[in-house]
């Protein structure tokens, strides 16, 4: 068994998937969905605000809401991995590749492959989409969209690979998805309370309080690690402030979190079994 | 050369024992039957030959080489029909096996996939999506897939379990057409009468166990300590019950009418020869000789039941509670 063996059927399982995704309506109605809604709440923000100071607030408006579909459609392509997995293990389907030249390493690699795929091509149409909306308004796209779109595509592939852990330890494809969302919600939660928390005064914060921000911020510590949430924060403030340094670190923290997850999907996966 | 070959092969899952102690041997060329009750271990079995399922002792071995999950070479040489079609229904049949025979690595793909589902009569539904099909029809696609690939050793699972007469006609034409090329098959079945029309050889698991493993013939002799005859005349013959029963080679003769003999034969050796010898030489004109051996479906619940029988008898408990599931 070697390498290139590997990587070629990881390959030919990633190209039946992504040949279904693109010949299907879900991905392109869901981004429909993602940037009307987005570009409603971002792009139309910018103008009202524009409408009511005269003036631009941001220097960089469409970059917010560029970055903001990525993640959202990050999230949903994680979401379909974790489904995906999860339900091809429920219908017995994976088994019958395991029958052939398919092995854990090779199974979770196309799936990771086909999503991170998928994910390009929204990246591609959400980019065109948002410079097409930056020619028509005239706000302003500039270089840190493609920092972003860096940003974004090492930030999906952790969000991916998360979602296929989760999918390893359950066999039915809806809970698979329930299980994601949840712990996404948990990361998103986390970082939305303790940011929050942090805003606030230290002599504003009654004892519980305290204790409360005292355990949050433990947590954190973890979070920081374990938690994309972590990184797309940690990556967002790189970009703003142009940090180089910052920004590669986050990148190759992704990319290590990523490859990380899915080692440890397929250790779980050839550990459990491929049999429904 | 072994094409399969077990070593002490034993799964357990938590305090169940699905597979104990397996020593199972299957020679190249060979069509092997490995029957067994449901929950016998057929299907465990089968996982832990193909490297799906790691066991608990021993190993598996395919063509000689340890199999593993990862031994992309080996399973390349080994065609399986699973116990259930799990197949993509979004796909159509085409695409299907298209798909697998770049997996495969199949040369001239599109040429064997119109090959494989020409053998198996689905040809001209090849552009109709999958998840349209029959059960049936399911079963020979997959079977298509499996032969994909020209594998030199097929693992089938029930492959005629959801067949009409015809399917089930078709599959063993195949069958025998693909051993006479000089391949290995390993078929689990329920149908009983197929396995006697197809197999060699049968192995047959319970509560995990082989507990009998042979061919036709050798299996019959086990379990038949002698042979049925019958045999009827054209007119009634000179010959006396008593002496007939004073052969050494009859267990057992009578008259059930003036022209029909019923004989029970010793089957220590194949003795109807002597009996159509004695019965010439004494002057009488058989019509019909028929000899009836026990058949597999008979030496399998005669096995399996013998068996119950003797592990309830080693528990204390009664056969009809252990074997038949009556008053538990």
């Amino acid at each position: 068994m070697n390498v290139p063996d590997r990587f070629y059927v990881a390959a030919i399982v990633a190209g039946r998937e992504l040949r279904s995704t693109l010949y299907g309506l879900s991905l392109y109605l869901t981004l429909s969905l993602v940037l009307v809604t987005i570009s409603y709440l971002g792009i139309g923000g910018a103008f009202f605000q524009i409408g009511q100071s005269g003036m631009a607030v941001l220097s960089n408006p469409v970059t917010g809401p560029f970055f903001l579909t990525s993640v959202l459609m990050a999230i949903y392509l994680g979401s379909g991995a974790a489904l995906s997995f999860a339900r091809e293990r429920e219908r017995g389907t994976a088994e019958v590749l395991f029958y052939g030249p398919v092995d854990s390493i090779s199974y979770v690699l196309g799936k990771y492959l086909h999503s991170m795929l998928a994910f390009m091509v929204v990246a591609v149409l959400t980019s065109l989409y948002y410079l097409f909306v930056s020619a028509l308004t005239g706000l302003q796209a500039g270089m840190n969209l493609l920092w972003f779109g860096i940003l974004a595509i090492f930030l999906a592939s952790a969000v991916i690979a998360l979602g296929e852990f989760f999918a390893c330890f359950v066999r039915r494809g809806m809970m698979a998805v329930v299980a994601y969302l949840a712990v996404a919600a948990i990361f998103i939660l986390f970082s939305l309370v303790h940011g929050w928390m942090i805003s606030i005064p230290g002599e504003q914060l009654s004892d519980t309080m305290i204790y409360l921000r005292i355990f949050l911020d433990r947590l954190d510590m973890v979070m920081q690690w374990v938690s994309p949430v972590a990184y797309f924060n940690r990556g967002q403030v790189a970009v703003a402030h142009g940090n180089a340094i910052a920004f590669g670190w986050t990148v190759a923290e992704l990319f290590v979190y990523a490859v990380t997850l899915l080692a440890c999907a397929t250790l779980v996966l050839r550990r459990r079994g491929v049999r429904p | 050369m072994e094409v399969i070959r077990t070593e002490h092969l034993s799964k357990h899952y938590g305090p169940l024992l699905a597979v104990d102690d397996l020593n199972l041997s299957v020679k190249q060329g060979e069509i092997y039957g490995f029957l067994g009750p449901n929950g016998a271990g057929k299907s465990t079995t089968i996982s832990l030959l193909l490297g799906l399922i790691r066991p608990t002792q021993g190993r598996a071995l395919l063509f000689g080489e340890p199999v593993r999950e990862d031994s992309f070479a080996l399973k390349r040489r080994v065609g399986v029909v699973g116990e259930y079609q799990n197949i993509y229904g979004e796909m159509t049949a085409w695409e299907y096996l298209l798909f697998f025979a770049r997996l495969y690595r199949v040369k001239e793909p599109r040429k064997r996939a119109g090959e494989v589902l020409a053998a198996v009569r689905l040809l001209d539904r090849r552009n109709e999506l999958v998840g349209g099909y029959s059960k049936g029809m399911l079963q020979k696609l997959s079977l298509a897939r499996a032969l994909l690939h020209a594998p030199d050793l097929l693992v089938l699972d029930e492959p005629a379990s959801s067949l009409d007469p015809y399917g089930i006609r078709e599959v063993r034409e195949i069958l025998k057409d693909l051993n006479e090329q000089g391949k290995t098959i390993f078929l689990s079945s329920h149908i009983l009468s197929e396995v006697e029309r197809t197999c060699y050889r049968v192995g047959i698991l319970q509560k995990g166990r082989l507990v009998a493993q042979g061919d036709m013939a050798g299996l019959r002799r086990r379990l038949s300590p002698e042979m049925h005859i019958n045999v009827e005349f054209a007119m009634p013959p000179p010959l006396e019950e008593a002496a007939l029963n004073q052969l050494p080679w009859v267990k057992s003769a009578r008259w059930e009418t003036p022209v029909q003999l019923r004989v029970i034969l010793s089957a220590d050796q194949d003795h109807r020869s002597d009996l159509l010898r004695h019965l010439t030489e004494h002057g009488a004109v058989p019509l019909e000789f028929n000899s009836r051996q026990i058949s597999l479906e008979e030496a399998f619940m005669e096995i399996t039941e013998s068996n119950l029988a003797s592990l309830a008898a080693s528990e204390g408990i009664s056969y009809q509670q252990a074997g038949r599931g009556e008053g538990l």
